[in-house]
């Protein structure tokens, strides 16, 4: 599966480059207004990596499903699905490499955002002042006291409930070529499945394990136990389908 | 019997690509799959190397369903290019180093050097007449057990058509077989001890090479040209 993973990680290198290319201008933009004190280009800064953090991680999860999607429609598949592994190897190895580079990428601009607001801190005294007001101000709205380990829980929640749209939609876009490959419009009802699948999924979550505005941390464990229950199953249900239905 | 097939059909949408094909492929042999575009020697190579699944019929290698013991036996060439576009020649022979038992770096580089390529280009960027090399320099690097080979003159001017078709016979031999789809039957006529004759997705003509002329008292050519025309 490693070699499957190496190739995964080939295919989708140039975006990653290029995802680091731009955090680099962003940074050089962040440095020269530390420098020299000039808040618009800061605020700007800021911006730009927030903006960037989020399209990024949005762009890594749709960059994994387009790569499924032409490794099961082009020709290159015949690339994939000649290579003695079973299926559930491919599709492992797929998933495996999306959430690898969700939780890279993810890192990556954590670390980068908590190395550039420890330097606003420490050149901006007040600053650290109004994030303790923050922390507090978050803390009395959603009646819970913010520590680590509930930062922590909160990024393994959101990854896991990436991970888990990922496998969703391999599992839709599979439907799409294997149970319907002879309808129409298999693509727009692959899509429309997707989303089903995704509301279907998300109230269960809301149903038994109710509001999420109250959060506390069996709660988030909760949810993340679904999570990787969604996961398993929409990966188990996509090797099923390739190993008895693709045609490429 | 190393490949064999019994009341094989495919169908897509309204149109059935291979109608209850019955074929034993035997080691040691080479076999055409003869017929003109369109006529289901495609779909059946495909069945036979488990990208395509069948809609009724078996297809077994060694008597085991196609998967992961075949594909690991079993080298097929498309007629379609088929390499990742980000690859250049030199990563196609790694990808087929990391995943194939039974490839051959050292013959791969070989072939790459005989059929004028270089190591260093893309396989995106190379001339139709190029990736059709490739694609045989990669496929015939494997020391497989059976070679299924899908239309590999295309794309290959006259004067290569013979480096090919004896860098083909290079891997011939008692235990190995192949199985050439092509309409292009002048080339094979020669090098062929078996025919398979398929007309819309049907087999209509099958036997021994030597037999077939004997018996109806015509080359394979004419053949051909009796049952296509």
């Amino acid at each position: 599966m490693l070699k499957l993973m190496k190739y995964e990680f080939r295919k989708q290198a140039f975006s990653k480059g290029v995802i680091l290319a731009l955090l680099g201008l962003v940074e050089v933009l962040f440095g020269y207004s530390v420098i020299f004190d000039n808040e618009n280009v800061l605020g700007t800064s800021v911006f730009l990596l927030t903006m960037l953090s989020f399209a990024s991680l949005i762009f890594v999860a749709y960059e994994s499903i387009i790569t499924f999607s032409k490794d099961l429609k082009e020709k290159c598949s015949y690339m994939l699905f000649l290579v003695p592994k079973s299926t559930y190897s491919i599709i492992g190895a797929k998933v495996l490499s999306a959430g690898i580079q969700v939780i890279a990428v993810g890192l990556l601009f954590l670390a980068v955002s908590a190395v550039d607001f420890s330097i606003l801190v420490a050149k901006y005294s007040s600053l650290a002042e109004i994030t303790d007001k923050v922390r507090k101000l978050i803390s009395a709205v959603i009646a819970y006291d913010i520590n680590g380990s509930d930062v922590f829980l909160a990024f393994f929640n959101v990854l896991l409930n990436w991970i888990s749209i990922i496998t969703v939609a391999f599992f839709s876009i599979t439907l799409s070529t294997t149970f319907l490959a002879n309808k129409k419009f298999k693509g727009v009802v692959s899509f429309i499945i997707f989303v089903v699948l995704n509301y279907l999924f998300g109230l269960i979550v809301r149903t038994t394990i109710g509001d999420q505005i109250n959060y506390t941390q069996t709660k988030i464990i909760l949810d993340c136990l679904y999570y990787i229950c969604f996961t398993i199953i929409t990966y188990f249900g996509t090797g099923y389908m390739l190993d008895k239905k693709v045609s490429v | 019997m190393m490949l064999e097939s019994k009341n094989l059909v495919k169908k897509y949408m309204t149109k059935t690509a291979v109608k209850n094909i019955s074929l034993s492929i035997e080691r040691g042999r080479i076999y055409a799959i003869l017929g003109p575009n369109g006529s289901g020697k495609t779909t059946f190579m495909k069945m036979a190397a488990g990208l395509v699944k069948p809609t009724n019929g078996t297809i077994t290698y060694e008597g085991l369903p196609i998967g992961i013991e075949s594909k690991e036996k079993v080298a097929y060439m498309s007629t379609e290019p088929f390499f990742y576009s980000y690859m250049t020649i030199a990563d196609v022979g790694k990808y087929y180093q990391d995943f194939f038992k039974d490839f051959d770096m050292a013959r791969y580089e070989d072939l790459i050097q005989k059929m004028d390529l270089n190591m260093k280009d893309k396989a995106k960027t190379l001339s139709s007449g190029l990736a059709a090399k490739l694609k045989i320099a990669a496929t015939l690097a494997r020391k497989a057990e059976l070679y299924m080979l899908d239309e590999p003159l295309n794309g290959i001017d006259i004067i290569a058509r013979e480096k090919i078709i004896n860098t083909i016979l290079e891997v011939a031999n008692d235990n190995t077989s192949i199985l050439i789809s092509s309409h292009l039957v002048d080339e094979l006529e020669k090098i062929i001890d078996h025919a398979v004759f398929i007309k819309t997705g049907e087999v209509v003509l099958v036997g021994d090479a030597d037999r077939l002329r004997e018996e109806h008292g015509k080359s394979i050519v004419d053949l051909y040209k009796e049952i296509y025309a």
